[in-house]
């Protein structure tokens, strides 16, 4: 397979699927193969942690052992605020946070969710966005 | 240090009135990140491995055809953009 281009992009859902105990193993070969691939480290907005992070050490481990290989992007430009917004208002649906990930992944890239439902909506208006879910 | 630069990627560089050294800069930093988040990913993969065992065939079933609707989708992107920035006129 050749080396994506494009950008790879975790949801909170993604993350935390990824992350789940009961999960692991299969979630750590299928970051393997994306590593041999030249697929991963996918970006996570800084806002997706609000989502996905509680503050509790059980339970926030393995979300953070997960995050040291990503690229976690602390900045968001207001070019792609701007663009979350475009996104929201053609897709009528879908939380600002889910708008600035299909953003953040034009153009070509892919979402990493758990749940496809209102990304998928906001990727049917995107730049060729592609939404998998793990 | 000496860096070499094709006489088409000088003419860009000069053109645009880039700096060379700026963006050796960064070229190099988001190199040396990303090779940075790729071993703690091999890590991450190890320990895992290490702690639960190796994964069972129906796991890697998984995980390979996971990845491999990840690579598709993403080379599928990659190659609507480049035709569409070959074909502007078609966007």
């Amino acid at each position: 397979m050749a080396s994506p281009e494009r950008a790879l992009v975790l949801d909170s859902g993604g993350l935390s699927r990824l992350a789940e105990s009961g999960r692991r193993r299969q979630s750590a070969d299928l970051i393997d193969f994306l590593t041999q691939e030249s697929a991963w480290p996918p970006i996570v907005l800084t806002v997706v942690l609000a989502e996905s992070l509680s503050g509790r050490p059980r339970t926030d481990a393995a979300v953070n052992r997960l995050l040291k290989s990503c690229t976690v992007v602390e900045e968001v430009p207001e070019s792609l605020a701007r663009r979350a917004g475009v996104l929201r208002a053609l897709a009528g649906r879908g939380s600002a946070v889910d708008a600035l990930l299909v953003a953040a992944a034009e153009p070509g890239g892919t979402v990493l969710t758990g749940d496809i439902d209102d990304l998928g909506a906001l990727a049917g208006h995107a730049d060729h966005v592609t939404v998998t879910r793990v | 240090m000496q860096v070499y630069l094709s006489d088409e990627l000088y003419d860009i560089v000069k053109s645009q009135g880039l700096s060379p050294s700026g963006l050796l800069q960064d070229a190099v930093r988001a190199h040396c990140e990303r090779q940075e988040k790729i071993r703690s990913a091999q890590e991450y993969v190890q320990e895992v491995f290490a702690e639960l065992g190796p994964p069972t065939a129906e796991e890697t079933e998984w995980a390979e055809n996971k990845a491999r609707e990840i690579i598709e989708s993403l080379r599928a992107g990659a190659e609507a953009v480049a035709a569409r920035q070959a074909s502007p006129s078609e966007a």
